[in-house]
């Protein structure tokens, strides 16, 4: 069975042309694969271009040199250089993203935020519902914020909403990035039991988690961006 | 959107239009596939107007082709079109959202007529069936349908636009181009605008071209975004990708020049 | 006399008019523009019915021209005295024995015939004036049929009113095509324009417009399924000749509110009446 993600060769510099074309070369060839089941954790430093990484294979970001292989469905999406449908179509049904930082759209509901990946699959309104509020429900979200927007919210608030967001469809591939950032440990450990649970299940993860005690519980086997994966 | 449908629903290449020595737009191309919301942005000057202006057929285009398909499947140059032809295409697969309400709505007919018009003009003859039509998608854009009998004029602005979306969309139309819809309301009012399109997209698999200077509203509505400076396309691609990670340099700044509150 | 050309028009202008009302009577429905001419009455008195009666009369035809259904008003008379003087043709009240009727604001009650011609007098000729003032765009909306904007105009007399509140110069669509203004008759007068075995053509001199609805020609007044087309009804009959399903005026006949209601056709009333005397002993 190939891999769920495989990266060949990834190079991504950034040219800021607002400060005089300054170069940053954040990655450097960066090969890795990730097979399904598997939790991949970056043990890499902070700075050293790990979340580049995630947004490249997202498609975020654009790398100039490399390939981003990703299984969708019974084939495989290069992501770089890919059309921007074919990127919508792959994060749709096959991959999933905890970001550090929930975008707020003004006036949506909690529990809508959370459902939406689901109602973008065609599940219904109603069970969609059911689904997030279950989600929610185990990150230990209180009803009374569900129909409320997260622009309120705190940030270990609106971080758990990231991840149920990121988990609720169950894709299988998932990124994710710092999932446990500005949470407490009863969260932290929440969220922990959902990762585990999803890569039990066979999903592909890759991950950087910051603190070591959640690294050790979540990933099976550690990588770094440019050395040999251990 | 899914992969089985074979050709774009707008096939656009090389539109370009002078204004005598001045550019307007300069060989814009790109496809658009069903279901599909293409930002255009850029500051004035940009040519963004322009381009919508050649699609939607009020600007005739120097040079270039555009190809619609139709509900049929049928490839159609809407260049071409005769008058008669492409009048009945913007009155049914198309819809245009002005900036200005006042430019797509009829201030002096009450709320109900001014959604109903189109089905009127293609023959839809039961008072009864038209008015609960109206009615349908009054509720649809949120506007208290107890106000069927009024008249624009006494609408918010928010409300008006909302008015204009209602009386477009209410033929189905699978292509809308959208000028500013949300510059000159407040930000409170934009931002249920915004959420009311965003939902009707999803909901009627709606493509749109929605052209604005605002990043913000590109990145809420948008999958894909054109950058334009002084009449040509200078970057495209996906939303999140160009607004996170702009590789031309003007992009960068654009991108760089968004105040956050 | 002999100062005038007959019919007072020069054998050119007759001309170019009797080619414009050919194009009308090609294109029912559809107006036509003409070089309208100045006349001896003002514009709004009927310079165009005149123009088109001028353009098609003969020695031999006899002409018939009402007011309002009468032929004694002032404006009857005047119109009717113009031909006389230009023409020397025949004149009649009677609406069977004229070949020419010249009439403004009604149709007659008696059924018209093959060989009749009505000319209409026409204030304003463009039923889509009062949405759209340029006379570019309208014709743009002809020539397209886009007529959306006319429903939408009955939509909101239903919605205000409960129905649709239009009573004279009622829309029609001819031959399923043209949206006319049958010239301000009231609504009652539209269904005898379906299909009417006389030739009826109309004149807007001010507005230098001829159109006409041939023969036989379907006239459609516009309704909803729901809200279907009807015409005005009256409780009694005529005060003078007893009859219903007629078009009725009301006349006060003093200070105190007192109304009579009488056929607004003096030559069909006067008709009956006569009938009616020659029967009783």
């Amino acid at each position: 069975m190939s891999p769920a993600v495989t990266v060949e060769d990834l190079r991504k510099t950034f040219t800021l042309h607002t400060q005089g074309g300054q170069e940053l070369s954040v990655l450097r060839g960066v090969s890795l694969s990730v097979e399904p089941g598997e939790c991949v954790a970056l043990a890499d430093p902070s700075g050293s271009g790990k979340s580049t990484l995630l947004r490249c294979i997202y498609g975020n970001y654009r790398p100039q040199v490399g390939r981003v292989l990703v299984r969708h469905g019974e084939g495989v999406v290069d992501m770089v250089g890919a059309e921007p449908r074919a990127v919508l179509e792959v994060r749709r049904r096959s991959l999933g993203y905890v970001s550090q930082f929930l975008r707020v759209i003004p006036r949506v509901p909690a529990l809508d935020v959370v459902a939406e990946p689901l109602r973008a699959l065609g599940v219904t309104r109603q069970d969609a519902a059911a689904r997030a509020a279950a989600v929610l429900a185990r990150l230990r979200i209180p009803e009374r914020l569900w129909a409320l927007s997260p622009v309120t919210f705190s940030g270990g608030e609106q971080q758990r909403i990231n991840v149920a967001r990121g988990l609720v469809a169950d894709h299988p591939i998932l990124l994710l990035d710092e999932p446990t950032a500005s949470l407490d440990a009863d969260s932290r450990a929440r969220v922990v039991e959902l990762i585990v649970e999803a890569r039990r299940r066979g999903t592909a993860m890759l991950g950087t988690f910051h603190d070591a005690e959640v690294r050790a519980a979540v990933s099976t086997r550690l990588a770094t961006l440019h050395g040999v994966a251990a | 959107m899914s992969d089985d449908v074979e050709r774009p629903l707008l096939r656009v290449r090389g539109l370009t239009r002078w204004y005598g020595p001045q550019v307007g737009c300069l060989d814009v191309g790109f496809d658009l596939w069903p279901g599909e919301v293409l930002g255009v942005v850029g500051e004035s000057g940009s040519g963004k107007t322009t381009v919508l202006g050649c699609l939607s057929g009020r600007v005739v285009p120097t040079a270039g082709t555009v190809e619609f398909t139709t509900r049929e499947g049928l490839g159609v140059d809407v260049l071409r079109l005769s008058e008669a032809e492409r009048r009945r295409l913007a009155r049914t697969d198309w819809g245009v959202v002005h900036q200005n309400p006042r430019d797509g709505l009829r201030m002096g007919v009450t709320a109900g007529a001014n959604v109903g018009e189109r089905l009127m003009a293609l023959g839809a003859r039961h008072y009864g069936a038209i008015r609960e039509a109206a009615l349908d998608w009054l509720g649809q854009v949120e506007i208290d349908t107890g106000r069927i009998d009024d008249l624009p004029e006494t609408f918010s602005g928010g409300m008006q636009q909302r008015l204009q979306i209602a009386r477009n969309l209410v033929t189905r139309p699978r292509l809308v181009f959208m000028d500013e819809p949300t510059g000159g309301l407040d930000v409170s009012v934009q931002a249920r605008l915004l959420d009311l399109l965003r939902t009707l997209v999803a909901y009627l698999g709606l493509s749109a071209i929605v052209v604005t200077h605002d990043l913000a509203v590109t990145r809420l509505l948008a999958h894909r975004l054109l950058v334009m400076r002084r009449g040509q396309v200078v970057e495209s691609g996906l939303t999140d990708q160009v607004l996170d990670d702009p590789q031309h340099p003007y992009t960068q700044l654009l991108v760089s020049s968004v105040l956050q509150p | 006399m002999s100062a005038y050309n007959f019919a007072f028009l020069d054998e050119q202008t007759k001309r170019m008019i009797r080619r414009a009302i050919l194009k009308a009577v090609a294109i029912p429905g559809y107006q036509v523009p003409f070089g309208s001419r100045e006349m001896p009455l003002s514009y709004g008195w009927g310079t165009g019915g005149v123009q088109v009666t001028a353009s098609v009369i003969g020695p031999d035809d006899v002409l018939k021209v009402i007011d309002q259904g009468a032929d004694d008003t002032t404006n009857a008379v005047s119109i009717r005295q113009f031909f006389v003087r230009t023409t020397g043709v025949r004149t009649t009240t009677q609406t069977d024995e004229a070949s020419l009727i010249q009439t403004r604001h009604r149709i007659p009650e008696t059924p018209l015939a093959a060989d009749q011609i009505v000319v209409f007098q026409v204030p304003i000729p463009e039923p889509l004036r009062w949405l759209e003032p340029r006379e570019t765009e309208t014709r743009t909306m002809h020539a397209l049929e886009e007529y959306g904007a006319m429903w939408v105009r009955l939509y909101e007399d239903i919605t205000r009113h409960g129905h649709v509140e239009t009573a004279y110069d009622y829309p029609v669509v001819v031959n399923g095509r043209y949206l006319m203004r049958p010239s301000p008759i009231p609504k009652f007068d539209n269904p005898k324009l379906d299909r009417c075995p006389a030739l009826l053509l109309f004149g807007a001199g001010r507005e230098k417009r001829i159109y006409a609805v041939p023969p036989h020609t379907t006239v459609r007044s516009l309704d909803f399924e729901d809200h279907p087309f009807t015409v005005e009804a009256w409780d009694r009959p005529c005060a003078l000749c007893g009859a219903s399903g007629v078009f009725l005026d009301e006349i006060i006949v003093d200070d105190k509110g007192g109304r009579m209601f009488v056929c607004s056709d003096t030559d069909y009333c006067a008709r009956r009446r006569q009938a009616c005397d020659a029967e009783t002993p």
